[in-house]
């Protein structure tokens, strides 16, 4: 499923660029000799990787989480959004910006890391259509548990919640697998009678 | 007009690669699961102490681009992956032939691009204490996350010397991202490294399609020892050709490189599709291989139109010269 999403991810970003016809070599590398030919010795910097918005990922970015709320009214389905306006990573390589907005690189995110999350909201609330959306934002650290949370991370999350005229603060904590791309969050919302525990399969790519 | 053709061009070039995975998705996910619920095969005769007292070049394949490289009394270890799983989802056919706990103390570890069978962050944690360097292509270090060795990313042509041990990243063909979507700015983070030390040359080719860099870095580095060239997957080749080596491009690309002695790895996929090697531009070689599949090889020790031999081996193909 992953590597279908990965490749197809790849594929849509890459589709539209020239390629070589199939199977020909591609054109010649390098003719002249590189600057850094002959220099030796290592170097002390590191490239930043260059992440940047592209559609494939505005299009992941629609993918909701689907989740379930536990409240007054019994059990209610809901769905949730989510944005990454600020991101800092305590996990990765220190010559490189800890910093980044929206576009956020897995391993980035699970090797350890601060962010500053949005949440749109959809809950299935017994309530007029506009006080059934919502939405939550808050602080959230995650950790890195195997593989330096590649393979499974956790996070502890606090949040303001609002829906409505219902507002208060929400607590939350996850645990992720494969590479964040999959998780399960619990989310408590003492403010929000019908829905109070929140839990939501966490679908998340970049 | 203009964005009508571009949408137009933008949805046949999405229709064409569907067409493409449509066929290569469910092949994958279906091997997956496949492997899921099979044992990994034990290695029979795994080596407890892999250094070969004053070899001047030695190399044991440890399974799937990972090869421990002996140059006198400097140690290469390439894309190591020791972990039952990678990518957690794809289970290892076999077990790797060397235990971690048995590495010498490693001078490099090379990393050729971020692919999870190339770059294993579990893998990396149990060689963390044996490891001195780690390298990796440009833009790589943005995935390896705080470790106690030191890292250094390498450019194309970009050469990192210690000691007497002397890497160059050099061109191969092949893609950059780890997670698919990164793609679009991972451009650079795949590579083949040429190693330099005491006289010998080795080549390692990481993951590759059969290009122009074969040539290019043969023009620099015109005495290589040894050429570890990757082979597979291979199917469906109008897909995989750029980015892969089936058994005649790496022929090619050996013929190319000029080097004297060749270890194809990995030999996992080959299995799949085992094919007698065309004659091709070398007149060269004719092989089959088994690969990691538990037993040898067919060995074969042929000559190439090049005059250089070629040593297709079973589980640990190990070259040596004093």
């Amino acid at each position: 499923m992953l590597a279908w999403l990965g490749s197809a991810a790849f594929a849509a970003s890459s589709a539209v660029a020239p390629a070589p016809g199939p199977c020909e070599p591609e054109p010649v590398i390098d003719a002249a000799p590189p600057p850094t030919w002959d220099r030796p010795g290592p170097r002390a910097t590191a490239t930043p990787p260059g992440t940047r918005f592209t559609l494939a990922w505005a299009v992941f970015q629609l993918i909701p989480s689907p989740e379930l709320a536990i409240g007054s009214d019994g059990a209610l389905f809901g769905l949730r959004w989510q944005l990454t306006p600020f991101s800092y990573s305590f996990g990765i390589d220190r010559r490189l910006s800890p910093f980044r907005a929206f576009v956020v690189e897995p391993l980035f995110r699970t090797s350890g890391s601060v962010e500053v999350f949005f949440s749109p909201e959809y809950l299935a609330l017994d309530a007029p259509l506009s006080e059934r959306f919502g939405f939550r934002t808050g602080v959230r650290a995650f950790f890195p548990v195997v593989e330096r949370g590649d393979y499974v991370s956790v996070s502890l999350g606090a949040a303001y919640a609002r829906f409505g005229d219902r507002e208060g603060a929400s607590y939350q904590a996850g645990v992720y697998v494969l590479f964040g791309f999959l998780g399960l969050e619990q989310s408590f919302t003492p403010a929000l009678d019908e829905a109070q525990w929140i839990t939501t399969f966490n679908l998340r790519f970049f | 007009m203009k964005a009508c053709a571009f949408s137009l061009a933008l949805v046949a070039a999405l229709a064409v690669t569907s067409c493409r995975m449509a066929t290569l998705i469910p092949r994958i996910l279906g091997r997956t699961i496949e492997l899921s619920f099979q044992d990994i095969r034990p290695v029979p005769r795994k080596l407890a102490n892999p250094v070969r007292p004053g070899a001047g070049l030695a190399v044991l394949w440890v399974g799937h681009a990972t090869a421990l490289v002996q140059l006198g009394d400097k140690f290469i270890l390439t894309d190591p992956v020791f972990t039952d799983t990678v990518g957690q989802l794809s289970k290892r056919l076999v077990e790797p032939g060397l235990l971690p706990e048995n590495l010498p103390p490693i001078d490099a570890v090379l990393i050729s691009h971020m692919h999870f069978d190339h770059l294993s962050q579990g893998s990396l944690e149990l060689i963390e204490s044996k490891v001195k360097n780690l390298i990796v292509p440009q833009r790589g270090l943005i995935y390896v996350p705080g470790y106690s060795f030191r890292s250094w990313e390498l450019a194309r042509w970009e050469r990192w010397e210690q000691g007497g041990l002397r890497i160059t990243a050099v061109p191969v063909r092949h893609v950059g991202f780890r997670y698919g979507m990164d793609g679009s700015w991972m451009t650079t983070s795949y590579t083949g490294y040429v190693v330099e030390y005491a006289g010998h040359t080795v080549y390692f080719g990481g993951d590759t399609g059969y290009g122009q860099g074969f040539r290019a870095t043969a023009a620099r580095f015109p005495k290589i020892d040894l050429a570890l060239l990757p082979i597979a997957p291979i199917e469906p080749r109008d897909f995989m050709c750029r980015v892969h080596l089936d058994p005649n491009d790496a022929v090619r690309a050996f013929v190319d490189l000029r080097a004297r002695y060749l270890v194809p790895n990995p030999f996992r996929y080959v299995r799949e599709r085992r094919r007698r090697v065309r004659g091709g531009a070398a007149g060269a070689p004719a092989g089959r291989s088994r690969g990691a599949s538990g037993r040898p090889a067919r060995g074969a020790r042929r000559r190439g139109a090049a005059g250089a031999r070629v040593s297709w081996k079973g589980m640990a193909v190990r070259a040596s010269r004093h």
